[in-house]
Parts: structure tokens; sequence; C-alpha cells
């Protein structure tokens, strides 16, 4: 009893393949290394894409703050105190009804309540303060090298008031200051995580390699340092602070503060994978063709462990731009006249404040949650990513 | 996905009132990133009453898909493209599963209510956080509307009929209690729990010993006769199917190339992949002629004796085990120039072991190991020095068993192969090349692709990569961990005959580590039998494989499925109680 058609069909050399476009070959990524086949999978997570670019955005308003600030971050002007953010209107009406095309923002007027004696500003609709791009405005040293006045967006007239996001308890340019603050929130988490990679991967990498009483010696500290309440602990080392330091130095001392806690987690990642990849075939491989541990370590368990060490990176930033905005809430990180989201956040304080100038508490607040979802999403795009040969 | 008409031209099988499905002209797609891949084409069979088929296949050959198919559980991105598989029971009306949705009550009621399924890996489908007796509970109360005291003594009456001992006791153990054949075991009483007309069996005992495995096909055997249930097997090994099925359908790369019953495919196969498939098999139920037999006369070159390893029994800084394993006990046994030493073992005998404490891998408890070199000094391997340790590196190679973990994903294929070269300091630059480009070439595979990466290749390429690797610095000694273990049967073919080659050519001698008695007695000039960490035999493999004296060989050996349906050898297994 046999019952087929096909017996006389020749032996088939491969798995029936139809592409989804005509011209695609499957071989293209047969000589791509691992970086390659990484990006191949990293660019279909759309939301990681996506987050990742506003992290660069990010960056670069980090870096050209000078330039993209309408204003200094320091400049108060005590009639408007607390002035409500601007719209920009594109087109202006004169009496005539005749409508021309000029940017703008409305003027303030200010009424005083007669009965509480409060000062608030309507906007004025006769008060027309034509803006434009790329206009000379107050004067600033570009990175602190060259002098420069112009800005990318500003009043025409230097002196009339432009505050798109309004304005804190002394008249300064909300928007000005936001800019100014991503410089130093951006960084700081940074710098942070580059302090805490630093001893992460070398504590860790070491604790796995070696295993036995160095991984437990790691291990315990880990323990110990985690097990510490961390708050109380930065408010005793942020106290330490001379007074009389600089506020750069403040700045380091408080990154070093905050990076102090965020290794152990980090170790403990690099930790694991390296006990895992200890224990691999390839690795054993490389140990009987005679490689030295060195060898073992730089040439073949850190660049499969590189792509895993930049996700978990990537997802310690934003617990550090959170420490550091804590901090500086709390009045024991960043002080004046150093700008950071947190130092913002500190003006809305208390619940006056956030009824009068709800502004003050939804930029700053909002520019730090999405900066810390934005980092989450990346980093689980590129942990998803990271590594490109498993399954 | 549309319902097909239920045309009745062209189903020439159903008028058998025996056959309970039929699968006619099956398509599953699966959709990749850039392509479709068409794993399952146009596939048609019936399962009868009381009959087995069994589906073979080597691996990426869409056995498993077609299975799975039949209860609907395909992955995500793969659909069933055109056909009908049609389920027919005795007084029911014939369901067509194809268009079903995926919450039907129907469809419900034939996943492991008419159709039972027991899976390959016995450890990850049973839950780890329930006892067994709560799982198949639950499949008697889903299935058979039972209530709990009447599902806890059906429960206990399964356990007895898959033949596991105090079923009453066994019923509240967690899975972690039992071994690998008896988890194999409850799996199949959760199968059969709610009395199926069709039992899937997909690859069974792929992940047990040979008589652990002869005793479930035994056992799955003697409850399908019983119960008079049809059943599907899905399996890579040609001798299980020659034990098991009485009907085989052979598919390739998507497609049922020959279907028969198995008498006649095995004694007289039509299709070109089907003969190739069955003479890869046979040939390695052969012994290839041996020369160089007077390997006694010579000096060995490696000389294990009394080799012992004890893991556990220290005690740590916070809390060692009180007692010890003794994973390689008291193992004594010479290597000779240009001989290819077999050692078999079940898992768990220490074999692995064994070749990890001659290379020292792993340290060795107590023993010697005398290595003795080409110029003829002896040196105790035990006693060197992580210096002259690498030295002994260099002339005692291993072949690892994992094509894909083996290889560094990271690396190209000259960065791997060329490794020890430039660890060495023996090769560089243009010498380098040169060399790795031999290597390739020895081991059958284009020197051109040395740019490429390991993702690149097959498992088999992979493997002849690793055997490349091992080759670069010219040893006299390989250690094949299981080297061909993850292979398909006719790779498995080609890559023991390419170390056949190799040897001839370098003179080389192998310690081959192995579970599978075929590959050994194709392979081997002398086995050792190992059990528990003790060479139980040794002698040369012809007399190991045909005439084993002890005891525990002897059920080993009759054990192995024989690929020839006219003399079915396991089921008239010698049996070893230890």
């Amino acid at each position: 009893m046999r019952t087929h058609a096909d017996l006389t069909s020749p032996i088939e050399t491969g798995p029936a393949i139809s592409p989804l476009k005509p011209g695609l070959t499957m071989g293209s990524l047969e000589a791509a290394g691992q970086w390659t086949l990484i990006w191949h999978k990293f660019v279909r997570n759309k939301l990681a894409v996506a987050s990742g670019i506003l992290i660069v955005i990010f960056f670069l308003i980090g870096l050209f703050a000078e330039f993209l600030a309408p204003g200094l971050p320091g400049t108060s002007r005590p009639q408007y105190t607390y002035a409500p953010p601007q719209t920009i209107g594109l087109f202006i009406e004169d009496a005539a009804g005749n409508r021309t095309f000029q940017p703008h923002v409305k003027g303030y007027s200010i009424e005083i309540d007669p009965v509480a004696l409060r000062r608030t500003f309507v906007v004025d609709d006769e008060a027309i303060v034509p803006i434009a791009f790329f206009v000379g405005g107050a004067s600033y040293r570009m990175w602190g090298l060259f002098e420069m006045d112009l800005h990318l967006i500003g009043p025409v007239n230097p002196s009339d008031p432009m505050y798109l996001l309004g304005t804190d308890r002394l008249g300064r340019d909300l928007l000005s200051r936001l800019i100014y603050g991503t410089r130093v929130s951006m960084s700081i988490g940074l710098i942070g995580v580059i302090f805490s990679l630093c001893l992460g991967v070398t504590l860790g990498s070491l604790a796995g390699f070696y295993g036995g009483w160095v991984d437990s010696a790691v291990q315990r500290t880990i323990e110990v340092i985690s097990s510490m309440p961390t708050i109380p602990l930065w408010l005793g080392l942020a106290a330490a602070i001379p007074l009389a330091w600089s506020p750069l130095q403040v700045y380091f001392v408080i990154t070093l503060i905050v990076s102090l806690f965020g290794w152990t987690g980090l170790a403990r990642e690099v930790r694991g994978r390296f006990y895992a990849l200890r224990g691999e075939d390839f690795v054993t491989a490389a140990r009987l063709d005679g490689s030295s541990e060195r060898r073992l370590i730089f040439c073949h368990i850190l660049p499969s462990l590189t792509s895993h060490i930049l996700a978990v990176v990537t997802l310690a930033v934003p617990t550090m731009i959170v420490a550091e905005t804590a901090l500086s809430f709390l009045g024991i990180g960043l002080k004046a006249p150093v700008v950071s989201w947190g130092v913002l956040l500190q003006e809305a304080q208390n619940v006056r404040t956030i009824a009068t100038a709800p502004w003050l508490l939804a930029w700053p607040a909002g520019a730090v949650i999405v900066v810390v979802l934005a980092y989450n999403f990346l980093g689980d795009g590129m942990r998803d990513a990271a590594d490109p040969y498993e399954s | 996905m549309q319902p097909t008409p239920t045309s009745r031209e062209g189903a020439g099988m159903s008028e058998n009132p025996d056959t309970v499905l039929s699968v006619e002209n099956l398509s599953i797609d699966f959709h990749l990133r850039t392509s479709i891949l068409h794993a399952v084409r146009d596939v048609s069979f019936s399962l009868k009453r009381g009959k087995t088929l069994a589906l073979v296949g080597e691996s990426g050959s869409g056995k498993s898909v077609t299975a799975r198919a039949l209860l609907r559980i395909i992955d995500r991105n793969g659909a069933i493209s055109s056909g009908r598989i049609l389920l027919r029971g005795a007084g029911q009306p014939e369901i067509d599963i194809v268009p079903l949705t995926e919450r039907s009550t129907d469809l419900l009621r034939i996943r492991g209510g008419r159709i039972g399924l027991i899976f390959q890996e016995p450890m990850s489908s049973l839950s780890p956080v329930h006892t067994i007796g709560s799982q198949i509970t639950e499949a008697l109360r889903l299935h058979r509307k039972m209530d709990k005291k009447q599902a806890r003594a059906e429960t206990i009456e399964l356990l007895r009929q898959v033949e596991i001992p105090d079923p009453d006791k066994m019923l509240d153990r967690y899975t972690f209690e039992f071994s690998g054949g008896m988890r194999q075991r409850a799996m199949i009483a959760m199968a059969l729990a709610a009395d199926p007309e069709i039992l899937i069996a997909d690859e069974p005992t792929t992940a047990l010993d040979v008589t652990t495995q002869a005793e479930i096909l035994d056992l799955i055997k003697r409850l399908q006769e019983s119960r008079g249930m049809a059943m599907l097997l899905i399996t890579h090994d040609m001798g299980v199917v020659a034990e098991v099925a009485d009907e085989v359908a052979v598919m390739h790369y998507g497609r049922i190339v020959e279907r028969g019953d198995v008498d006649s495919i095995f004694h007289g196969a039509q299709h070109g992949y089907t003969k190739r498939l069955l003479a890869s098999t046979v040939k390695l139920e052969q012994s290839r002629a041996h020369e160089g037999a007077d390997a006694a006369a010579r000096q060995p070159i490696l000389s294990v004796r009394n080799l012992t390893k004890t893991f556990g029994g220290s005690g740590g800084w916070f809390g060692g085990n009180d007692y010890a394993i003794k994973a390689v006990n008291d193992v004594s046994f010479d290597l000779f120039p240009g001989e290819n030493l077999g050692i078999v073992g079940e898992s768990g005998s220490g074999k692995t072991t064994l070749g990890r404490l001659i290379l020292r891998t792993v340290e060795p408890s107590s023993g010697s190991v005398v290595y003795r070199d080409r110029a003829g000094t002896e040196t105790e391997v035990t006693a060197l020095g992580k210096r002259a340790l690498r030295g002994f590196h260099r002339d005692v190679r291993l072949v690892f068993q994992d094509p894909f973990a083996s290889l560094n994903p990271r690396m190209t294929v000259k960065q791997i192969v060329g490794d020890p070269l430039v660890v060495g300091g023996i090769a560089s630059g243009a010498e380098l090349d040169r060399r790795v480009g031999d290597l390739l070439e020895l081991v059958g595979l284009d020197p051109m692709s040395r740019e490429r990466y390991p993702h690149a290749f097959s498992g088999g390429q992979r493997q002849r990569i690793g055997i490349a690797r091992a080759l670069a610095l010219e040893p006299r000694i390989v250690i094949a961990d299981e080297a061909t273990a993850a292979l398909d049967v006719s790779i498995r073919a080609q890559i023991l005959d390419l170390l056949l080659d190799i040897q001839k050519r370098l003179g080389l001698s192998f310690v081959f580590i192995s579970h599978d008695i075929s590959v050994v007695r194709y392979f081997c000039d002398r086995v050792a039998v190992m059990h528990r960490g003790k060479v139980v035999e040794l002698g040369p493999a012809e007399q190991i494989c045909n005439d084993p004296q002890e005891p525990y060989t002897r059920s080993l050996i009759s054990a192995v499925p024989n690929p020839d349906p006219r003399h079915k050898r396991m089921m008239h297994r010698t049996r070893f109680i230890a």
C-alpha cells in the first residue's frame, strides 16, 4: 500500500520561501556583524526609535541652550512676576481689517483686584509684541567661549515681554530656565551613569568572573549599600558639602553622590551575565585554545556584554535624573544660580503657587516625565535588541 | 481562513470506517520579517483507529507544525492557508477543525478532549508549582465533568495504567520529584485523562535515555492498543519508527515525499530522500571495517588510572551539603595512537565529566592521567601547572556537543578558527589567512566563507567549524563530547565520515563520548560502557555491540531501536534492574 504522487519528484535542497517584497534576498544578513543585527532588530521597535530621537533632541537642546533660550535664566523683571504663558499669533489685523503676516505675542496689562489687592495679569489684545527668529537679545558667552547675542526666537525689541511658558516668583522667564535646566539635568544623568558604569562593570565583572570569595565580598557590599535608606543618606552627604563651594563643584559632588548608589544594579546585571557566559561552551573553547584570563574577559566575554551593558545603562539614566530632581526639590541638591529641573520644581513647592501659577509645576515636571519615559522605552528596546542571537 | 465547502469529492479515504481523522491538502505558512515560509505544503494523511502513523523527518521538515495544526496551536505568525482537517467520531457529526474560531467550544472540546498531546520535553510541559495529581485532575474535571472525589480516584487509576508505582502516594508529589521517564508517564496519563480518540506524540522520547525510551514506547504502544486509539507519532528516529509504527509518512521541507506501510517504506523505498534517510540510518547500524587492530602492541598515548571525581560533600561558609556524588568512580583505560575509543552511557553516567577530567576543565579528586607526547616523554596531567597545561591543551583538543553554543556568535569564522593560532602566536597576517583557509577546506567548507558569522551556517556546518578549530593546533588526541548528538541523522553520518577521513590523514586518536550506541558502533574501535560513574565493560566495539557480557550492557544494547520493522529488537529487550 503506497499512496503518494510525489514519488518521482527530485529531492529538494531547501525550505520553500517566498519573499514578501520582490528583489529581497535572504543572504544580505549572512555577513553582518552583531551591531548590524542589533540595529536591524532595534529599528523594528518604533516606540524605542521615537524615544531615542526624542532623547537626542533633548541633548541638543541642552547643548545649544544659550542659543535656543529667548533670554537668560537669571534675568528677573519684578513687574512681571507670575506672568501667565503667552500664545503665539501669526497674523495681525489692523483697524481696516487687513490681515498681515506678523508672528507676535500679546503683551500684558496689570489689573489690581480691589478686594484682595492682588495683581493679576490680563492679556492685552492691544499690546502687540512682534517676535522673530534669529534676533539679537541679551548677550551670553556661548559654551563660555565667545560672546554672542543671537537667539533662535525672541521679541524684536529686546525689552518687550515674551514669556511663552510664563514667569516665576521673581519674574524670570520659565522657558529660558527650562532650557538651561535641560543642560544640567540631562548631563547629570549621563555623567552620573558613567561613574556608576565604571564602578559597576569593574566590580560586577570581577565578581562574575572569579566567583568564590570575590563574588561574596562584592555581593555583600552591594546588599549593604542597597539596604541603606537613600534619601536620608543623600541628605547627610549633601549637607556635608561646604557652603563655600562653587556651583560647579557642588554639581560634581551631587553627581558622585547620586551615582554612588546607582552602580549596584549595574554590577549585579554584569555579574549575572558574566556568570552565564563563563559557563558557555564558546568560553570553555577559548580557554582550551590557550587564551589567558585577560584575553577571555576582553576578547570573548565583554564583547558579548557590551550591548547588554548599553541597555542597562540606558535604563539607569532615568533613576539618576529622578534622584537629582528629588535632591534639588528638597533643597539639598543643586542650588541657585545653577538651574536644573529639580531647582525649577522647588518653586512649585507650595499650594498657593500651584494655584496661581500652575505652569511652574507642569512644565518642569512634564519635562522630567517625558525624558524618564523616553529613556525607559529606549532602554527596553535596546534590551530586546541586545541579543540578536537568541531563539 | 475561510471555511471550505464540505464537498465529498476527492476524499477517497473517508469511506474507510476506521478513519478517525483525515488531513486533506493542508498548507501552513509562516510570516517572517521579509518572507513567507511555506512550512507545510499540501499534506494529506489519515489516522485510523488502533493504528499508528509515524510522521518522520529531519529538523525543519514541518512535522511538528503539522501535528500542532491538528489542535490549532500554531505560533502566532503562522496560519493555515488551505486544506481541511476532518475529525470523525463514533455517533458524532464530522467536524472540520480548520475554520473553527479560536474560542469556540468545539475547539476547546477537541483540545485535550478528543485529541491528546504528549510533548517532547516533560520538564517544561508539566507545571512545577502544582502536584502531578492536581494537573491530571484538572483535565478530568474540565473534560469529563467529574467531581473532586471521582477525579481523584480516576487519577490514581490513570497513574496505575501508566505504571507509576504507588499511584495513591505519587499523586501528591511535585514535578521535580519525578525522574524524566516518570514525568513522561505522568504526561501520558494527562493526555489520556479525557479518553481521547487520537493521541499525538511529538518526539515523546527524544529527551530520554534509550532504556527509558524503550519503556515509554512500550507503554504508549500497549495503551494505544488496549484503548483502540489512533496515534500520530512525530519523530526523527527511524529506529523508533520501525519499532512502533504501522504506517509511515516521510516529510521533507514541508512536503510528504512518501507514504506507505512501515514494511514497504523500509524495504522498498521509492523516493530519493527516503532512500537517503534510510541509508544514513542503516549505515550507522553497521560497524565499519576496522584497520590497525593490533593496537595493544603499541604504547598507549594516554593512560587513565583510577580517575575519580566527587561532587559535593564539602562544608561551605553558608552551609555546604553533607552527601557526595561520585560522578566518576575509579575509571581506568588506555588510548592507543590512531585508535577511536568510545565512551557510552546514559545521562548521569559521568561520561561528560570524564572527558572534562582528562582536559582538567574539571579538577579530578584523585587518580592519574598520563600523556605520552611526540618525543615519548610521559607527563602526569593531573600535576601540571597552568602554563604546562596550555601545552597539553594544544595536543589534546575538545569538540563540543552544541554547535550553536560552542561558537562565539560575535566572531567571524576566521576569528574563531584562527583564535588558537593567534593566541599561541603561531601565525598571523597572510599566514593566518592561509592556515584558516586550509583548515576550512579540510573540513569541507568553502574557504571564501571565512568572513561570515556563525549564524549564517547550518548546524552541520557549524560543527565543521568547531572541528576546524579543534584541528588548528595539529593535535594528537581529539575528545569529541556528543559531537553528533545535536545533528540530524544524515548530517551525523557525514560528520562521522569527515572525522574518520581526517583521522586517516592526520593520524589522530579520538575519545568519542556518546549516548548513541549506533554512532559508537560505526565510529569506534573500542568501547567503554559507563554506568553510574563506573566503567562496567570495556572491549572491542564489535564485541560490545553484538555480544555484550555484562547485564547492564546487554540491557542497554537491546533497548536500542532497530531500524528494521522485520526485526524488532526493543520489544524483546533484556531488562536490567540495578
